[in-house]
């Protein structure tokens, strides 16, 4: 699983009725790694089982004497924010991961069009602390308004940031920004499916190619967790995995490791090969051809069409 | 005598063609002559393009220096198509990337002469029009071959000096890129 670092819950905050943000500080004294704006560390949140689940960090890139996450409660099946909000308190012990980087604002971008749904605007507090420190232009575009979080980045950076009352406010500034940025800006964008949906389709009417566009899919839609089987190929054994995990985890539980990045089917580091069963493709990595051969699955989010066995190529 | 610079790890330009893209927001075109290329793109225009579609027109150096100046004020929906020689073609897309355009922004097709401009690795001129595997720089007059290697930051291939090993040993040109 790789090095874990150990830290404590230095404070606990409300956000929003449902969303909790977690002050996590150093054990010994020993700052945290500093790292790259957008980037998120991997949480092991205690409860029956371990979940490890991936959450950007809420803070400034240089803050190595405290991170800060922000967790959405979700009551999608997916134990592990629930737990967060159920089992941590102040001054429990958490292991996260080191940070690392899936979404870093694009180098040589000469401005930057940011869009925030929700809790989509975690990322761009990383983001707002570095371009103001570079002095690189941007603006950001959240819904809805208020917000602690939104509050702290309207006063980083007066001017910049822009709080819309709901989706359809948020989509009428978006459509007006994109036709106002000069050559050389990047739009980056984070948030609910649908909403990141709709401003990839705003940006593609509006004449910006794919390349401009960088999406953080920060909440995936799951779909139905119904328990299925896995078979391993080379050692036949059989793991169940239960309504309330992913694939992945289930492997993990079981001891076979498969290394991971994101957790979240975009980065396909976990990609197993798949060797029968009919898979439930849930990720965005796979493309067309890949999911019709059906020879491949990403267990960090993808599960089985039907009861299984999904035989894997793994001992 | 090799430089280390193989054909497969280096940058040649492509030039896709000039096809119009529908879901651009303006359209920028610097060809020189405007061609039947051109001719093609405005044809596509008027069926399924929107927003407005500007020529620049003049000799090379005129609409360079009129895109650098209509680039700076654009916004990001533009579309930049360059025609014309295949010297002329790189100037333009570097001036299109000094801008802020990213390469998917760019379409490129060279059809009026295939004559390169290489950049001299010795005393770093750019010799323009050049249409044989082997001449002089028109810098330091020293006899270049030219190399399958593009420099995007000088809008040029590369020419390095071809009898720097056996002074002298000048290997008979070659018409190429006429
Ligand atoms: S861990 Fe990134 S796709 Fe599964």
């Amino acid at each position: 699983m790789g090095v874990t670092i150990d830290v404590r819950v230095a404070a606990v905050r409300e956000l929003a009725p449902d969303v909790r943000e977690l002050t996590l500080t150093p054990l010994n004294g020993t700052p945290l790694p500093a790292f790259s704006p957008g980037s998120h560390v991997v949480v092991h949140v205690p409860g029956e089982r371990t979940r490890r689940n991936p959450y950007s960090l809420a803070c400034a890139p240089w803050s190595t004497d405290a991170y800060r996450i922000a967790v959405r409660r979700l009551d999608d099946g997916r134990g592990g924010s629930r737990a967060v909000h159920e089992h941590v308190g102040e001054g429990d012990v958490l292991a996260i991961e080191p940070p690392r980087n899936l979404f870093a604002p694009v180098v040589g971008a000469r401005r930057h069009l940011l869009v925030a749904g929700g809790i989509g605007i975690t990322p761009f507090v990383s983001y707002a602390h570095q371009l103001v420190a570079d002095g690189v232009p941007f603006e950001l575009h959240h819904a809805p308004t208020g917000g602690p979080l939104a509050d702290e980045l309207a006063a980083l950076c007066p001017g910049a940031v822009h709080a819309h009352a709901g989706r359809d406010e948020l989509m009428a500034a978006v459509e007006a920004a994109l036709d106002a940025q000069p050559l050389g800006t990047h739009l980056s964008v984070c948030g609910p499916p649908a909403m990141m949906e709709a401003v990839c389709d705003a940006a593609r009417r509006h004449g910006w190619p794919g390349s401009r566009v960088h999406l953080e899919r920060f909440v995936l839609d799951t779909g139905p967790m119904d328990p299925f089987a896995v078979r391993l190929a080379r050692s036949g054994r059989e793991i169940a995995v239960g309504e309330d995990e992913s694939l992945l985890e289930a492997l993990e539980a079981a001891g076979v490791d498969v290394p991971y990045l994101c957790r979240q089917g975009i980065c396909g580091e976990c990609r197993l090969g798949l060797l029968e069963g009919t898979p439930d493709h849930r990720d965005i990595f796979l493309t067309a051809d890949e999911r019709a051969a059906g020879t491949a699955i990403m267990p960090c989010v993808s599960r089985c069409a039907g009861d299984g066995p999904l035989v894997l190529d793994l001992a | 005598m090799t430089y280390g610079v193989s054909l497969e790890h280096t940058t040649l330009p492509k030039d896709p063609g000039l096809r119009l893209d529908p879901d651009a927001r303006e359209h920028l075109v610097a060809a020189v002559p405007a061609g039947p290329a051109v001719r093609r793109l405005r044809a596509e225009h008027a069926r399924d393009g929107h927003g407005p579609l500007t020529l620049l027109e003049g000799d090379e150096d005129a609409v360079l220096a009129a895109l650098a100046e209509r680039l700076a004020a654009a916004g990001v929906g533009l579309r930049l198509y360059v025609a014309g020689a295949e010297g002329f073609v790189r100037r333009a897309v570097r001036v299109g990337l000094d801008a802020g355009l990213v390469a998917d922004e760019i379409l490129t097709e060279v059809d009026a002469g295939a004559a390169r401009d290489v950049w001299c690795s010795h005393c770093k001129a750019i010799t323009r029009g050049v249409t044989t595997t082997v001449a002089p720089c028109a810098g330091c007059g020293r006899m270049l071959e030219v190399f399958h290697h593009f420099s995007r930051r000088h809008a040029a291939y590369m020419g390095f000096q071809v009898d720097a090993e056996v002074p002298g040993e000048i290997p008979e040109p070659e018409v190429r890129w006429a």
